[in-house]
């Protein structure tokens, strides 16, 4: 009986559900492209915070300003020298390592043994410093500057869904150098010393190990990747000026505490939530309240697993 | 027979009421002969503000040891609240200003509550950036206010606010916050939220009931706040919620670790120098490198936590502000 | 159990997921009674302590305080129910005098609040003089007196452990629980502390519970012993006899010798 009569509306209904599920499944698809695009980058830059925290506690709120800097390094490189991105990338990550390494030295060891809160108030300060420094004229400019692109941008078009071959270099460069540094924390002696020191500092000194040096180290490295980040994010939301780290930066430490702080998987699944998050609530909801949902977001998981989704719960011997 | 002591504590306070009292009226006289002109009144009332401020922050993380970093949130919800209501209330008399300050102190404290109950079991450093994810979605809060309330301005910024604060308010307001927190701290009460700062472990072994403490420390340096915020709103007579967002909280709690933590006289000290280098900056530096304002102060900020960790005044305080006992 | 009884444990067990850190331990004690827990590192004994003063909650099993249950309590309604206790590794207020951190303990005690205190009211102003009468004399009592003002963190070792007692016992606690007291000390401090625990245990009516290594406490002033191992009870009586236990001996000797120092 349904069947008969029903049959001829049923089939208009299925079309429609199949166009509605059709668009609304590739706007959705095309979203969650456009968030692991972001997410890509907030990993790259939470990882240098989660780095730095696991090795000496502190939370480098200058990390972000970092950050900015490779995007101008990486400007300068292509457009200035006509370098290839590749290149290019590698100019920011080199350059970013040193002016970390020179920061963590000048500003960051002698505060070693001094309370916590005078080397986060250090932090700002370069922080503060970085930021206000390359605004000056003769050195980057307060303006906002349109990245250069090193080649064409090209489209793919499968479906409904469209991706840049932009965002495939941004998503493949971060993840392999993820896995590079995967490896490199894993398997390789300075990385497994690395681990040492972020696990108890004062035996890893006892056991011969140069806490120095690896702190210095795990700031380079920390910063190469957000140098690679800025470059990507140059290329990718191709407008850049000397405040553009503040959010970015926030985002991605909170990426960083989302995912347990301190724990790299953890940098890489926050950040990726929160890419993510961000995306859907600018398409889904409205741009403008996008960062209190991210932020929401933050808070929702610290009430519920406080030390983060992969962190593990210390509880303090008494 | 009188002790010798009680003869110095009377003296003391009594010097000390007179300098307070003398230095007021000294400065009330320069301002209203406009030997100190309008521009520098505001600069002063707002450092005043700032110290009221930074108060409340100091007895919640100097004090109490909790680690926030949205006090500017709540700075930002006392403005906004006493904004509110005087403008649509239309008042106009100075005196009247207490209305609004009330208001946005107790606003202030019940949303320090309500938060507070479910993140201040968190710890140190995550407490701080739960604190900090608040205050960035309070902001945006205050960018969207004026889809429920138009003459909130939202993102455009609230205009039209009566201009009501004076060197007497804020100078009254500021005496009054360091008295009610100097007299907090030295007390039963008081000695509780100390005792959470140092172990909470050894607090709650002894009876301090932690939870309640941490709260208590929270609202009051909030309500603090947003005394702080009322008087703000009407003293520059426009709101922005750039002006509440974290890089405001950054600001304060610079404020409060420059001055020592746990240091009543640390943050007056830091919160009127912090301003007033900030603006003395602006007047000293030739046209040309104006912008190394901002360059040479967070290279100062480094500069002294590398060489005072502890605050210019590493927790001491000025004898006055000790508790004197009656005997 | 009687009206005696001032605390009783039945069936305690605490898991940390696989790690069963408190099984099957029952203990009763009996006011003025000083009882002791031994028994090897990582036998269980501070999470005992730290399963009767609230910081854990049991996986299951009960304790009840003078008749009440308490281990659904919080550590602070604990403490102001009548159970204190000292800390392994000392946890004073260092940064904060002497004074103050036995008038901290004092302060549920008190009957004004923060309006009070605010406004310097008669009541405030009594309220305070009464503590700070009432924590000069614990602090006599334990020879601190003089130091009332200083930083506790700069004060030597053994007066720091005094203080952690004297402070846990402003409250006139009935229950007191001592963990490792005599840690650090050499054998002229450990024949003080000794003589000032039993001092204690008269002078407030204590009933005592404490944790030893040393061996000398153990046998010098207990009046019955308790031994685990492996989170559960493995041994009770009196330190003469299970001293010579099979049991006792096996749990300390089957690990490391130094664990049973004489």
């Amino acid at each position: 009986m349904l069947l008969t009569i029903g049959s001829p509306w049923l089939i208009f209904l299925l079309i429609v559900f199949y166009f509605f599920l059709l668009l609304v499944v590739a706007y959705f698809l095309q979203q969650v492209i456009n968030g692991l695009q972001l997410g890509s980058v907030y990993a790259l830059i939470a990882l240098g915070y989660t780095l730095v925290y696991g090795i000496i506690r502190l939370i480098n709120f200058a990390h972000g300003d970092i950050f900015m800097v490779g995007a101008y390094l990486g400007f300068y490189a292509i457009l200035r020298f006509k370098l290839p991105l590749p290149i290019a990338i590698l100019f920011a990550m080199v350059g970013c390592a040193a002016v970390a390494i020179i920061i963590e030295r000048l500003a960051y060891k002698p505060l070693r043994n001094a309370p916590r809160i005078a080397c986060l108030i250090t932090a700002l300060g370069v922080s503060l410093f970085l930021e206000n420094f390359c605004s000056l004229k003769f050195v980057f400019g307060p303006n906002y500057l349109a990245y250069p692109r090193p080649f064409p941008v090209v489209n793919f078009n499968l479906g409904q869904v469209t991706i840049s071959n932009i965002q495939i270099i941004v998503f493949f460069v971060a993840i392999g150098l993820m896995i590079l540094l995967e490896l490199f924390v894993s398997k390789t002696k300075t990385g497994m010393a690395m681990r040492a020191v972020a696990f108890d500092k004062n035996t890893a000194q006892l056991m011969g190990i140069n806490v120095d040096f690896i702190v210095s180290i795990t700031f380079g490295i920390g910063s190469a990747l957000a140098g690679a980040g800025g470059v990507l994010y140059g290329i990718a939301y191709p407008q850049i000026n000397p405040f553009m780290g503040i959010m970015p930066g926030l985002k991605a430490f909170v990426a960083a505490v989302l995912g347990g702080i301190g724990i790299i998987p953890g940098a890489m699944l926050g950040a990726g939530i929160m890419g993510m998050v961000e995306v859907l609530t600018s398409a889904y909801i409205s741009s403008t309240l996008r960062d209190a949902i991210a932020f929401l977001v933050l808070l929702i998981v610290l009430l519920i697993k406080p030390t983060g989704l992969l962190g593990e719960s210390s509880i303090e011997k008494v | 027979m009188i002790e010798k002591s009680y003869i110095k504590n009377q003296t003391t306070k009594i010097k000390v009421i007179l300098f307070i009292i003398i230095f007021y009226a000294v400065l009330q006289v320069l301002m209203s002969t406009q030997i100190i002109n309008n521009y520098w009144q505001q600069i002063i009332c707002f450092a005043g503000v700032m110290t009221i401020s930074a108060l409340g922050l100091n007895l919640i993380y100097g004090f109490t040891g909790q680690f926030s970093l949205g006090h500017a949130a709540f700075f930002g919800i006392g403005a906004y609240t006493s904004a509110f209501i005087i403008k649509t209330a239309h008042f106009n008399n100075t005196f009247l200003l207490i209305i609004g300050l009330i208001a946005g102190g107790i606003f202030a404290g019940v949303i320090a509550f309500l938060i507070g109950l479910p993140i201040l079991r968190l710890r140190s450093d995550y407490l701080g950036i739960a604190t900090l994810g608040f205050g960035i979605i309070m902001k945006v809060i205050f960018d969207n206010a004026d889809a429920v309330f138009p003459v909130l301005g939202g993102s455009r910024g609230m205009v039209g606010i009566p201009q009501m604060t004076n060197f007497a308010w804020v100078y009254l307001l500021v005496f009054f916050t360091v008295i009610i927190l100097r007299n907090l701290i030295n007390s039963a009460p008081g000695r509780a939220l100390i005792s959470v700062r140092e172990d909470e472990i050894a607090s709650e072994s002894v009876g301090v009931n932690t939870t309640k403490y941490k709260t208590l420390g929270f609202v009051i340096g909030s309500i603090f706040a947003g005394v702080a915020g009322g008087l703000y709103a009407h003293l520059y007579a426009f709101l922005h919620p750039q002006n509440f967002d974290f890089l405001k909280s950054i600001d304060v709690l610079l404020i409060v670790v420059l001055g020592g933590m746990a240091s009543i006289s640390g943050t007056i000290i830091a919160a009127v120098v912090w301003v007033l280098i900030l603006e003395g900056l602006r007047v000293v530096l030739p046209e040309a490198i104006l912008d190394w304002r901002l360059v040479i102060y967070p290279l100062l900020l480094i500069l002294i936590m590398i060489f005072r960790p502890g605050g210019i005044f590493s927790g001491k305080e000025f004898k006055f502000l000790h508790y004197q006992e009656k005997k | 159990m009687n009206n005696d009884t001032v605390l009783a444990i039945t069936n305690l067990n605490r898991y940390f997921g696989g790690l069963k850190a408190v099984s099957n331990f029952n203990m009763v004690i009996n006011k003025h009674e000083l009882v002791g827990l031994i028994g090897p590192n990582g036998a269980g004994k501070t999470t005992v302590f730290n399963l009767i003063t609230g910081m854990y909650s049991p996986t299951s099993g009960s304790i009840k305080f003078l008749g009440e249950e308490i281990s659904n309590l919080k550590p602070h309604q604990i403490a102001q129910q009548g159970v204190t206790r000292t800390f392994q590794n000392i946890r004073l207020f260092s940064s904060l005098s002497v004074l103050d951190n036995v008038r901290i303990a004092y302060h549920y005690k008190i009957d004004y609040g923060i309006a009070h205190a605010i406004f310097h009211s008669r009541k405030f102003s009594s309220a305070e003089k009464l503590i700070k009468e009432k924590s000069l004399e614990v602090l006599e009592l334990f020879g601190l007196a003089s130091r009332a003002e200083e930083i506790a963190k700069n004060l030597p070792y053994g007066e720091q452990r005094r203080l952690e007692i004297a402070r846990a016992l402003v409250s006139k606690p009935q229950l007191l629980l001592l963990d490792e007291p005599a840690a650090g000390m050499n054998p002229s401090e450990i024949k003080n502390l000794m003589e000032l625990i039993h001092f204690i245990r008269d002078r407030f009516n204590l009933t005592i519970l404490l944790i030893e290594h040393q061996m000398r406490v153990v046998m010098g002033i207990c009046e019955r012993v308790v031994v685990m191992d492996f989170g559960e009870v493995i041994s009770q009586g009196r330190p003469e006899e299970i001293q010579s236990d099979p049991k006792v001996i096996e749990a300390y000797l089957g690990k490391t010798t130094t664990e049973w120092r004489e």
